[in-house]
């Protein structure tokens, strides 16, 4: 890619938008007294509210950004479906079963949640695609939103079913089908960071067959990239993304949804520039979704997947009007 | 890098092929002609491997294409589908690249070769002012130029157009037919789906006469385009004359 | 099937349907105790469970089961659209909205109010889609993807709402959202039956006009009729009947689906005939998943909304796959 003086402006505006928000959300909380400055003459305890407490949730929402990001990326590239992400293709829900399985069927807890998630992410798109004829050459714009929309509610009516049987705490509920990353520590940011850079590079790898098989499936075979395979590669790195985001964070809707469409509009089409274009993108804005959860409704947090879907599901209705070739 | 037909019987949705073995000659220009549902626009897309041979096979420099991987095949053949879609937010520049992918490693980074391959493949349409525009944005005679160079930027000995010149204004049909004879003129093995008879008949070397998906006549176009064939095929009763431009036939209907 | 025979048919199932769900849940009651109990006949009675607690669920059931049968059946033929449901264009998801805003802004509100919450809300979805049948001619699959839309953006406010209230306050309509006939009694049924019951009987009396205006536009209008006041009539029904009893049992997924595709497949698509069958359809489905929710692991009840979803969202792929979506409107 030839560099242009616009694309340095952008990309400028994209690290400033990453480090805005990371202190944004470094430096808002519960306890209002404790600020940015606190880390270099804060006490034993506010250094501990801002290194082990926020930390890891600011962390946990830049990955989070990436990593929903870069799912619905692929997923809007390979359907060539402008309304497709996690969330409306199931994969979100397929995943928050999967995870509630883990906890309630002692055989699936052997496999372990992260995996039962995954597992559960990559079954939900299957069959969505399925539905949709993705696997015989030619899917159907709109079998796919529609055909994911009701794995996504038999995924969820099966998760509410699980979660009545094993104990019916309401609160809980609204965690695991929503998304929220206010107990978040360490561990679990850990654990998400590290599906986070492979995934990126894996992405990237992923990014030429993305650009081929944006012109269509037989162009696509025609340039000497198998479509399926790259549908294949895509629904796999897209349920793995997905899947540890959900184990971590629950279900957060519409961040895989906006982030593209937005870093289409700054960057273009081409994928090479879009993947890094998505992350970064992806982790600034959650930063900023997770800033504004703790400030908007204080002292009570609105947990980030509520903040994010009060922004994406009107955004979703405002595509589902214009956008030209559904049909 | 001669292509074999042999005894291909695939389809879909009910229709198939009947048995064509069909050698395509090396360095000509073959148009694939016949009325609506013949089966051109299949046997053009069995030869891209896009529909399976059913219990035939096509094989192209010798080797049977089922057996090639595909990245192989499209190094070897590349196709222009006859309505290709059009990704959001690309450019001339970047959609010609993607000419380049079956030579290009797994991330896609271009080399000073692919570099010059996509100059010139720009520069033979006559796009080299709007190569920053993007594709979305230029005229359906514009766009067809910008894919037939992503078709040249392929660098492929053969070439499949599926009626390369529907849904164009006829000033730019010739455009794009004038293109497609430059290609084989510079030594590629051309395919073309046409259904315009007398641009068939102008521009190709051999013609292909298609019809409930067998191939019914083959030859120069003097001797395939001719007042019985058009009886046969099409159940037209016409007369042929000589082109007073060209010379090749033309076919005018008798009312 | 002839209407008829259909309709006899399913009224004996409801009825036996009904019977399990009096008998069923935490406390088993065998069927002699319950009639003794309904019809005050002499042995033992069990009437704080009957009368007080099941019986008015039962009839609430087969009120609000009716209704979302009817309000489907309309909206289908409306759209011309075979997956489309109150729940699928968002008149469930509007009415959820705007009885938990209601609920939660002024927690005085007498009960006899929150219908009409419900159905300020329902209108408000069914008036956007609406808009943009009329004005914008959009096409039947399309107005099916901005109905989901609009249920996800009321869901995002739902969502809001919930975790920024108090517990307390949210627990009860935590309950309710999920679609749950749990501890509905008498004073529900007085509420919302006397709505329900007269718009059934207008949406029953017109339902003939629906096999016209299924002809398309200018069909029905050769044929005398005012196609845009009828239209915008049954839209009306439709969305009443849906977002009052989305007021009083919450979201039941799919029911307003899957009743009328049960009863085309029983009667044939005239809809003179269609209507009171997906009606009792409707009735048949609520009752037997409020029943089994309560039969299927006591004493815990599983709430009704999810078994319908259980059942509805494959049952949705199935139409999906097997039934033509026309591309215009």
């Amino acid at each position: 890619m030839r560099a242009s003086p616009a694309r340095g402006a952008l990309i400028a505006l994209l690290t400033c938008g990453v480090l805005g928000g990371t202190l944004l959300s470094l430096a808002t909380g519960g306890r209002s007294d404790v600020g940015l400055l606190s880390l270099f003459d804060g006490d034993l305890l506010t250094q501990t509210v801002l290194w082990d407490i926020r930390a890891p949730r600011t962390l946990a929402a830049a990955c989070l950004g990436a990593n929903l990001g870069l799912a619905g990326l692929i997923l809007q590239s390979i359907t060539r479906n402008p309304l497709a992400s996690p969330a409306i293709l199931g994969i979100n829900q397929g995943a928050a079963l999967g995870l509630a399985l883990a906890f309630v069927v002692p055989v699936f807890g052997r496999v372990g949640p992260d995996a039962m998630a995954v597992f559960g992410a990559f079954g939900a798109g299957l069959l969505t695609f399925a539905i949709a004829g993705g696997f015989r050459g030619r899917m159907d714009a709109m079998r796919l939103i529609l055909g994911g929309v009701a794995v996504g509610a038999f995924s969820y009516a099966m998760v509410r079913f699980t979660f009545t049987l094993e104990d019916d705490i309401a609160r809980s509920v609204v965690r695991w089908t929503v998304g929220d990353i206010t107990d978040i520590r360490w561990v679990e940011t850990t654990q998400l960071a590290f599906s986070t850079l492979p995934g990126l590079a894996a992405a990237l790898a992923l990014s030429q067959r993305l650009n081929l098989i944006s012109l269509g499936q037989d162009a696509a075979q025609g340039l000497g990239a198998d479509p399926r395979v790259t549908l294949f590669l895509g629904m796999m790195l897209a349920a793995v993304l997905a899947g540890v985001s959900v184990s971590v964070a629950g279900p957060i809707a519409f961040t895989g949804l906006v982030v593209p469409h937005l870093a289409r509009f700054l960057f273009g089409g081409e994928h090479t520039v879009l993947v890094p274009a998505v992350a970064a993108l992806g982790a600034g804005l959650m930063l900023s979704a997770d800033g504004l959860s703790k400030i908007l409704t204080a002292p009570v947090e609105a947990p980030i997947g509520v903040v994010a879907a009060l922004i994406g599901a009107p955004w979703f209705l405002w595509l589902a009007v214009r956008t030209k070739d559904l049909e | 890098m001669s292509i074999r037909l042999e005894a291909l019987s695939g389809g879909y949705e009910g229709f198939r092929l009947q048995n064509v073995s069909l050698e395509i000659r090396q360095r000509s220009l073959t148009a694939l002609i016949g009325p609506n549902g013949c089966g051109k626009s299949t046997l053009l897309k069995t030869i891209a491997g896009q529909i399976g041979p059913g219990d035939g096979r096509v094989s192209i420099g010798g080797d049977d294409i089922a057996m090639l991987r595909t990245k192989e095949v499209a190094k070897r053949v590349a196709v222009l589908p006859q309505h290709p879609i059009v990704p959001p937010g690309i450019t001339v520049e970047q959609l010609v690249a993607y000419g380049r992918a079956p030579h290009q490693n797994l991330f896609g980074f271009r080399t000073a070769a692919d570099d010059a391959k996509i100059a010139e493949a720009i520069e033979t349409v006559a796009l080299g002012e709007l190569a920053t525009r993007l594709v979305s944005d230029l005229s359906g005679g514009q766009r067809q130029r910008a894919f037939v160079a992503m078709v040249i930027a392929q660098d492929t000995p053969n070439v499949l157009f599926d009626e390369p010149t529907s849904f164009l204004d006829i000033r730019y049909q010739y455009e794009v037919l004038n293109l497609i004879q430059g290609l084989n003129r510079a030594g590629k093995t051309v395919v073309a789906v046409l259904h315009d008879i007398a641009q068939a008949a102008r521009y190709a070397t051999d013609i292909v006469v298609m019809s409930g998906g067998d191939v019914r006549h083959r030859g120069a176009p003097s001797d395939t385009v001719t007042e019985e064939m058009i009886r046969d095929i099409y159940g037209l009763a016409s007369r042929v004359f000589a082109d007073p431009v060209s010379g090749t036939p033309m076919v005018t209907p008798l009312g | 099937m002839s209407p008829v025979r259909a309709i006899l048919f399913l009224s004996g199932l409801l009825l036996c349907a009904a019977m399990a769900s009096l008998a069923v849940g935490a406390v088993r009651v065998p069927v002699p105790v319950i009639l003794n109990t309904l019809f005050d006949l002499d042995g033992p009675q069990q009437t704080f469970i009957i009368t007080r607690s099941r019986l008015p669920r039962t009839w609430l059931a087969v009120v609000t089961g009716a209704s979302l049968g009817v309000s489907g059946a309309i909206i289908q033929a409306l759209l011309r659209n075979p997956l489309a449901s109150p729940k699928i264009i968002g008149i469930n998801s509007g009415a959820a909205l705007a009885v938990l805003i209601a609920v939660l802004a002024l927690p005085d509100l007498p009960p006899g109010w929150v219908p009409l919450s419900a159905v300020v809300g329902g209108i408000a979805a069914a008036a956007l889609l609406y808009v943009l049948s009329e004005l914008r001619q959009v096409s039947p699959a399309r107005l099916a993807v901005i109905g989901i839309a609009v249920g996800f953006t009321a869901d995002a406010g739902v969502d809001f709402i919930l975790v920024t209230a108090d517990s307390y306050a949210v627990s009860a309509p935590l309950v309710w959202l999920t679609g749950s006939l749990w501890s509905r009694g008498w004073s529900h049924v007085g509420t919302v039956a006397p709505i329900l019951a007269p718009l059934l009987l207008v949406g029953l009396a017109l339902s003939y006009r629906l096999d016209i205006i299924r002809l398309g536009s200018a069909q029905a209008t050769a044929l005398g009729m005012n196609v845009r006041l009828e239209r915008l009539v049954l839209l009306a029904v439709a969305a009443l009947l849906a977002s009052v009893s989305v007021s009083v049992v919450g979201v039941l997924g799919f029911v307003g689906l899957m009743a009328p595709h049960i009863a085309r497949m029983l009667v044939g698509g005239q809809h003179r005939g269609l209507l009171p069958v997906a009606a009792l359809v409707g009735a048949l489905l609520v009752v037997t998943a409020d029943a089994a929710g309560r039969a299927v692991a006591p004493p815990v009840e599983i709430s009704a909304g999810i078994l319908t979803a259980l059942f509805g969202a494959p049952f949705f792929v199935y139409l999906m796959l097997t039934r033509q979506i026309e591309a215009r409107s």
